[in-house]
C-alpha cells in the first residue's frame, strides 16, 4: 500500500562538460512509495523550479523501461539496487524512510558528462555505424519466408536484440567496457543467416570502433550482466570473441 | 602503441590482445601442469626427481630453445596483461562515490593483476632458488648426503619461512587460475549457453587442485622434517 | 451540418485536393508509381531533404531516401535516434501476408482498417497501406529483425485487437523496439555511408517557408543551446502524435506537438485533432506525482476477462466477490466479440461502469482484468509463457501479483489519429512539407486498429515517401534557399525572441504545474466522451490557463546550455495553444465516430452514432493566430469500395 517517505539525496551536479562537478544535498520530502525513481526526481525538480534553482538534469523518455534514455548510478548500482530494472521502473517502495540516496551519472571516458546526470552516449551510435546492421537497401528483400530460421536461433537472436542501449553495462564495468553492448548486436546478427555475409567485417569494425571510443576491454567481471536491465547474458561476449577469432583467420 | 603500429589493426584491438593473453595463459597452464607433474616426482624419491632434472639438462640446446620460448610466452602474457590493465584503468578515470559489486565473480577476478604480479615476484625468487643455483654442493646436502635437485628442494622448502612464502605464492597461482581458466573459454569463444557457469566451477576446482598440488610439497617436507623425521 | 460559429470559420474556397489517383482501388498506387516523375540518379545527390523525428517513419524514410541518393539531414530531440517512442510499441505489426491461410488478403486488411477507422479515413491511402504491408515484413526480416517463429522456422502470427484473422507479426512484447532498431540500423548504415547527416539532441522549433514552399527548419541544439538553421529542398516531419496534451498518456515524456504545431502556425493545416485513441488496458493512475501511464499489451484481452462488481461501491477484495455479484460487462453486452471489442468500445465501457460507481481500486477508476479462468483452463505455465513479461511489468509497477489477484486496468491516452493534413503523396498543403507516421492524419480515420501504427509508420517511410518525394523534387526543383536567406534569418530571430521571453519568465509555478492542469482539463472535457457544454467550458478555460502560464511560469537556467526546464516550457506553451484547436474540432464534430464520442450522438443502446451525411469529411484547420477562430477546410471522403455501416460488435 502507498505511504510516503522522506529521503536525503546527494546528487552529482555539473553545469557543463568543462566545469568540475560536485555533490549537492537535497531533501526529497513526502515521496509516495508508489512513485518511480524518476517521478521522485520530478517532485524534487518541480520544487527546485519553484525556487528558481536549476533542476537536476537527467535523460529520460519512455519511462517504461524500453527506450534506454534513463540511467544513473544509485548508491553504487547502475539503475539502482533492483535487478533487471531500469531507473524509470525502479519504485520508491524499494527505499526506506530516511535513506541517503547517492545519485551519480554513468562514469566512463567513452561517455563524457554533458550536465548533471546526462552523459553523451554517442559512442554507442558510432559503434553501430561501424557495422551493426545488415547492408540491405529498401526493396531488395526477398519474401520473408524465403529463409526459414530455426526457432532456437531466432529466440536467441531476440534475447540479444533486446538491448536498449542504456549504457548500464559500461557504467557497471570496472573497466568501463562496452563489450556487452557491442557483443549483443554482433551476436544477434551472427545468429541469423541474414547477418552472415558481413560477419567478419562487422566484428572487426565494431570492436575497432569500441576501442577507439575509449572503452576498456572485457576482463570478465560480469558486472555488466548483473546491471543489465534486459538481462543480456555474457555469453554474447563469448560469441563476439568467437566471431573475432573467426575473422582473424578469415581471408575477407 | 608504436611498437604494434606495424601490425594489422585486427591484431592490435583489445579483443585480439585479450585473445593473446588467453592463449599465452593457456600455454602457461600447460607449463604449470607439466611442472606440477614433475614436482610430484618428489614423492617417489630423489632418484626420480634427479633423473628428471638430468633428462631435462641432457636436452642441451633444445632446453635453451624451450626456455626461450617459455620466456617469450611469459613476457607476452605479462606485457599485454599489464598494458590492458592500464588501458582499462584509463577507461574510467573518475570512480564512483560508492564502489559496489553485484556480479557473481569474486576476489579472484578482482585481484587478477595483483595475483599475477605476486606470481611474477615469486617466479623471480623461484628461478634464483632452483633454476639458476647449482644443483650440487652444500645446498643439496641432506643428512650429509648430496641429493642433487632433490636435496636443494628439501633444504629450501624445509625452511618454514620460505615454505610459507611458497604456499602463499602457489595459492595466489590457484586464485589466478580459478579466474583465468573460466575467462579463457570466454575469450576464446569456446563455450556458449550455460557453459560459462560450468567453466567457472571447473576453473575454481582447477585452481584448488593446482594450489593443493604445489602446497603439498612444502607441507610434506615440513612434516617429514619436523614431525615424522627422515626423508623420502 | 457544421456552420460558422463563434468558434470557427468555414473556408469559402473549394475543398482540399487529396490528389487521389484515378482508377480502381487496387490499381491506384501501381498506376501512380508509374505516373510520378523520377529524379535522375545523378541529380538525386543535388537534392537535400530534412527529416525531423527518427521513429519508425522518420528513420525508415531517412535511410531509404539516402539509399536512393538524396542528401538527408535527420534530426531528433533524443540523445540517439534509437530512442524514439516507436520503441515502446508492444503488440505487433499487421501485414496481409496470409501466411496462416486463414483468408486474409490485401483487400481484407484494407476493409478492416477502413471499418476499424469508423469510415473516416481515405480509402486510397488505406489500400496502399495494406498493399505495402507485405513488403515491410520482408524488409524487416532481411534486416535481421528477430520476429517470433514457429518450430518449422517460419514466422509466427497472432490475432490481435479483435481481428478475425491472424495477421499480426511480433517479436515477443517488444515489436516496436525490434522494428525501430531495424530502421535505426538502416539509418546508421546510411550515416556511415555519408548519405545521412544525423543531428541528435536537436529540437525543431520552427519551419522556414519561402514563397509558400517549406524549405528549412530552425532547431535548438539541446546541449549547447545554439540555434541552428538548416535549409533543404523538402522537409519531412515524422514527429509523432500529440497525446501528451493530456499530460498523462502512454507517450514518452518527451513526445510533443511542437514541430507539428509550428508547421501549422506557418500555414500547414491540422486535420482531425479531436481523434484520439484511448487504450483500454493501461495501469490505473496511482497519485498526483504520476508522470506517465503504462500500457499493458492489448493481447491480455485474449485471455483475461474484464469485470466489475455488480453493486456500486463494493469494496470486498476481488476473490471474495462471488460470480453472481460480478458483471462481465463486455461479454454480456457484446456476445460475439466479448472482451475483444475494439479499443474505443472497450475504453468507453470501462469509463461507463466506473462513472456508474462500479469501478474498483483505491480511486474507483479501474476495472478488473481477471486471468483466474484462463489459468484454470490452460494452466499456470501456459499463461506464464504468454504473458510472463507483462505480469512481471505489472507487478513491478503496482506491487500486485496478477497471478493471484486480478489485474486492475483503466483506459489511457495512447495514440492520436489526427495530425497534419496530407494529400495522397503525404505532402501537406504547404508545398515541400511532407508529414509521415503518427504526425499525419491519413490512414486510421477516427480509430486505429491494434498493430497498425507500426505498419503505417514503416509504410510511409520505406515505401511511400521515397517515391512521392521524387515526384515533388522532380517537379519543384531545388529550393535555392540557404540559411542566409532573409526569411530564414527572420524565422531564426523569432525563435530566439521566444526563447528569450521564456528565460525572462520569473513566476511562481513550475512548468509541470500548468501541464498537469491542462491535461486534467482535457481529460475531463475532451477525453473518452465529449459534450458541447464541456467543450465550451474547456474552450473558455484554456485561454485563461494560457494567460496564467505567460504570467506565472518560472523558467530557470540560461538559454546557452542544456536546459530541460526551457525545453518543457516551450512544449507546454504549444500544447496550451494546440488544446484549443483540439477542443474546437471536437466541438464542431457533433457526431460520434471512432475515438471521438459525442454524448449527444449515440444510439439507444449507448453506442457511438455517426452522422455520415453531415460529417463524412476530414476536417483540416487553418491557423489564424493565437486565440483567433480557426478556419475549417473540408476534404470530402468518398467511399467507393467499402459500404458505410454502423459498426456493430454485438
Amino acid at each position: 500500500m502507498s505511504k510516503t517517505i522522506n529521503l536525503k539525496l546527494r546528487v552529482w551536479r555539473q553545469a557543463s562538460p568543462e566545469q568540475a562537478g560536485k555533490f549537492e544535498d537535497y531533501d526529497a520530502k513526502g515521496i509516495s512509495t508508489d512513485a518511480s525513481f524518476l517521478e521522485m526526481l520530478d517532485v524534487v525538480n518541480d520544487e527546485l523550479e519553484r525556487h528558481d534553482i536549476d533542476p537536476i538534469a537527467f535523460d529520460h523518455d519512455c519511462r517504461e523501461g524500453i527506450c534506454g534514455s534513463c540511467g544513473a548510478v544509485v548508491n553504487g548500482c547502475a539503475h539502482g539496487p533492483e535487478s533487471a530494472t531500469t531507473l524509470c521502473q525502479l519504485h520508491m517502495r524499494k527505499f526506506k524512510d530516511g535513506d541517503v540516496v547517492i545519485i551519480e551519472p554513468w562514469r566512463a571516458n567513452g561517455f563524457p558528462i554533458i550536465k548533471d546526470l546526462v552523459v553523451d552516449r554517442g559512442a554507442f551510435d558510432r559503434i553501430i555505424q561501424a557495422g551493426g546492421y545488415v547492408s540491405i537497401r529498401t526493396g531488395q528483400a526477398p519474401d520473408a519466408h524465403a529463409i526459414p530460421i530455426p526457432k532456437p536461433a531466432a529466440d536467441k537472436a531476440m534475447d540479444a536484440a533486446q538491448c536498449i542501449g542504456c549504457g548500464a553495462c559500461v557504467a557497471a564495468c570496472p573497466n568501463a567496457s562496452a563489450s556487452l553492448f557491442t557483443a549483443a548486436k554482433i551476436n544477434q546478427l551472427a545468429l541469423l543467416p541474414q547477418g552472415h555475409p558481413e560477419r567478419n567485417r562487422r566484428v572487426v569494425a565494431m570492436v575497432e570502433q569500441m576501442d577507439k571510443e575509449g572503452f576498456g576491454s572485457c576482463s570478465k567481471h560480469y558486472e555488466c550482466e548483473a546491471a543489465c536491465p534486459k538481462e543480456i547474458k555474457v555469453e554474447n561476449i563469448t560469441a563476439m570473441n568467437r566471431e573475432y577469432r573467426r575473422a582473424l583467420i578469415a581471408r575477407d | 602503441m608504436s611498437a604494434t603500429a606495424v601490425l594489422p589493426k585486427r591484431l592490435t584491438s583489445t579483443v585480439a590482445r585479450e585473445l593473446a593473453v588467453a592463449i599465452s595463459g593457456l600455454l602457461l597452464v600447460g607449463f604449470i601442469i607439466s611442472h606440477l607433474s614433475a614436482n610430484l616426482l618428489i614423492y617417489l624419491g630423489p632418484e626420480y626427481l634427479n633423473a628428471y632434472a638430468e633428462n631435462m639438462r641432457s636436452l642441451g640446446p633444445l632446453l635453451v630453445v624451450a626456455r626461450a620460448g617459455l620466456l617469450a610466452v611469459f613476457v607476452t602474457h605479462i606485457v599485454l596483461a599489464v598494458q590492458l590493465a592500464k588501458h582499462n584503468r584509463k577507461a574510467r578515470s573518475q570512480g564512483y562515490a560508492i564502489e559496489t559489486r553485484h556480479g557473481r565473480k569474486g576476489a579472484a577476478t578482482r585481484y587478477m593483476l595483483y595475483s599475477g604480479l605476486m606470481l611474477l615476484a615469486f617466479i623471480l625468487l623461484h628461478l634464483t632458488d632452483f633454476t639458476l643455483r647449482s644443483h650440487e654442493g652444500p645446498n643439496a646436502m641432506v643428512g650429509g648426503e648430496d641429493l642433487g635437485l632433490y636435496g636443494l628442494v628439501w633444504n629450501f622448502l624445509g625452511n618454514p619461512i620460505r615454505a610459507v612464502f611458497y604456499i602463499v605464492a602457489v595459492c595466489s597461482l590457484g586464485l589466478h587460475l580459478s579466474h583465468a581458466i573460466s575467462s579463457v573459454v570466454v575469450t576464446l569463444g569456446w563455450l556458449s549457453e550455460n557453459g560459462t557457469k560450468r567453466a567457472e566451477l571447473a576453473a575454481r576446482a582447477a585452481g584448488i587442485v593446482v594450489a593443493l598440488g604445489f602446497s603439498s610439497i612444502p607441507i610434506y617436507i615440513l612434516l617429514k622434517t619436523y614431525v615424522l623425521g627422515g626423508h623420502a | 451540418m457544421a456552420i460558422a460559429t463563434d468558434y470557427w470559420k468555414i473556408a469559402e474556397s473549394a475543398g482540399l485536393d487529396s490528389k487521389i489517383p484515378s482508377g480502381p482501388i487496387g490499381q491506384k498506387w501501381t498506376k501512380h508509381k508509374f505516373d510520378m516523375k523520377l529524379v535522375n540518379p545523378a541529380n538525386k545527390r543535388k537534392f537535400k531533404v530534412i527529416v525531423v523525428g527518427t521513429g519508425l517513419a522518420g528513420a525508415s524514410a531517412a535511410a531509404t531516401m539516402s539509399e536512393l541518393g538524396y542528401k538527408v539531414k535527420a534530426f531528433c530531440f533524443q540523445d540517439s535516434p534509437r530512442r524514439a517512442h516507436s520503441i515502446a510499441a508492444q503488440g505487433g505489426i499487421n501485414a496481409a501476408k496470409n501466411y496462416q491461410n486463414d483468408g486474409d488478403s490485401v483487400y481484407r486488411l484494407f476493409y478492416d482498417t477502413v471499418k476499424g477507422g469508423d469510415y473516416r479515413s481515405r480509402e486510397a491511402n488505406v489500400h496502399r497501406l495494406a498493399e505495402v504491408s507485405v513488403n515491410i515484413i520482408d524488409q524487416c526480416v532481411a534486416q535481421g529483425v528477430p520476429f517470433a517463429r514457429e518450430y518449422g522456422g517460419y514466422l509466427a502470427n497472432r490475432s490481435f485487437g479483435g481481428a478475425q484473422v491472424s495477421r499480426t507479426f511480433y517479436a515477443r512484447g517488444q515489436t516496436g523496439q525490434q522494428l525501430l532498431l531495424g530502421a535505426y540500423s538502416a539509418l546508421m548504415k546510411e550515416v556511415a555511408s555519408g548519405g545521412v547527416e544525423m543531428f541528435p539532441r536537436r529540437e525543431m522549433l520552427d519551419l522556414i517557408v519561402v514563397d509558400g514552399r517549406a524549405c528549412g527548419i530552425v532547431v535548438r541544439n539541446l546541449v549547447t543551446g545554439q540555434l541552428e538553421t538548416h535549409t533543404a529542398d523538402a522537409v519531412c516531419l515524422a514527429t509523432g502524435g500529440y497525446g501528451n496534451v493530456f499530460y498523462l498518456s502512454t507517450n514518452a515524456k518527451g513526445s510533443n506537438v511542437t514541430a507539428a504545431w509550428r508547421a501549422h502556425k506557418r500555414g500547414a493545416y491540422f486535420a482531425n485533432p479531436c481523434y484520439t485513441q484511448i487504450h483500454p488496458t493501461c495501469i490505473p493512475v496511482h497519485g498526483d506525482f504520476q508522470s506517465k501511464l503504462t500500457l499493458m499489451s492489448e493481447s491480455l484481452r485474449n485471455d483475461g476477462r474484464v469485470w466489475v462488481p455488480k453493486k456500486p461501491g463494493d469494496t470486498r477484495p476481488a476473490h471474495e466477490i462471488p460470480e453472481a455479484d460480478r458483471n462481465y460487462y463486455l461479454e454480456t453486452k457484446y456476445p460475439s466479440f466479448g472482451n475483444l471489442v475494439p479499443r474505443d468500445v472497450a475504453s468507453r465501457n470501462a469509463k461507463d461502469v466506473c462513472d456508474a460507481g462500479n469501478g474498483v481500486g483505491a480511486t474507483g477508476l479501474a476495472v478488473y482484468l481477471d486471468f483466474t479462468d484462463a489459468i484454470k483452463r490452460d494452466g499456470m505455465s501456459v499463461i506464464e509463457a504468454k504473458y510472463g513479461n507483462l505480469f512481471q511489468m505489472y507487478e513491478r509497477i503496482t506491487d500486485d501479483n496478477p497471478y493471484k489477484t486480478p489485474m486492475m486496468i483503466y483506459p489511457a491516452v495512447h495514440y492520436t489519429m489526427g495530425g497534419l493534413w496530407v494529400d495522397y503523396n503525404l505532402m501537406s498543403n504547404l508545398p515541400g512539407l511532407h508529414v509521415l507516421g503518427e504526425a499525419n492524419f491519413s490512414d486510421h480515420g477516427a480509430n486505429r486498429l491494434g498493430a497498425s501504427a507500426l505498419m503505417q509508420g514503416l509504410a510511409d517511410g520505406y515505401f511511400v515517401i521515397p517515391y512521392t518525394i521524387g515526384d515533388y523534387l522532380a517537379k519543384a526543383g531545388p529550393s535555392g534557399v540557404t540559411p542566409d536567406h532573409p526569411e530564414a534569418k527572420k524565422v531564426e530571430a523569432e525563435v530566439k525572441q521566444r526563447i528569450d521571453t521564456f528565460i525572462h519568465m520569473t513566476g511562481k509555478r513550475a512548468v509541470n504545474d500548468f501541464h498537469r492542469e491542462l491535461g486534467l482539463l482535457m481529460w475531463d472535457e475532451c477525453g473518452m466522451a465529449r459534450n458541447e457544454e464541456g467543450l465550451k467550458k474547456a474552450l473558455k478555460r484554456i485561454p485563461e490557463l494560457r494567460e496564467e502560464f505567460w504570467q506565472d511560469v518560472n523558467v530557470t537556467g540560461s538559454p546557452g546550455t542544456l536546459n530541460q526546464c526551457l525545453e518543457r516550457a516551450g512544449r507546454v506553451a504549444d500544447f496550451l495553444e494546440f488544446a484549443e484547436l483540439m477542443c474546437t474540432d471536437a466541438l464542431h464534430r457533433s457526431e460520434s465516430c471512432g475515438g471521438h464520442f459525442r454524448e449527444e450522438s449515440q444510439t439507444d443502446e449507448g453506442e457511438a452514432k455517426r452522422k455520415d451525411d453531415e460529417f463524412c469529411y476530414a476536417a483540416a484547420w487553418q491557423y489564424n493566430g493565437v486565440g483567433e477562430t480557426p478556419t475549417l477546410h473540408k476534404e470530402a471522403l468518398e467511399f467507393e469500395n467499402v459500404k458505410l455501416t454502423q459498426r456493430s460488435y454485438k
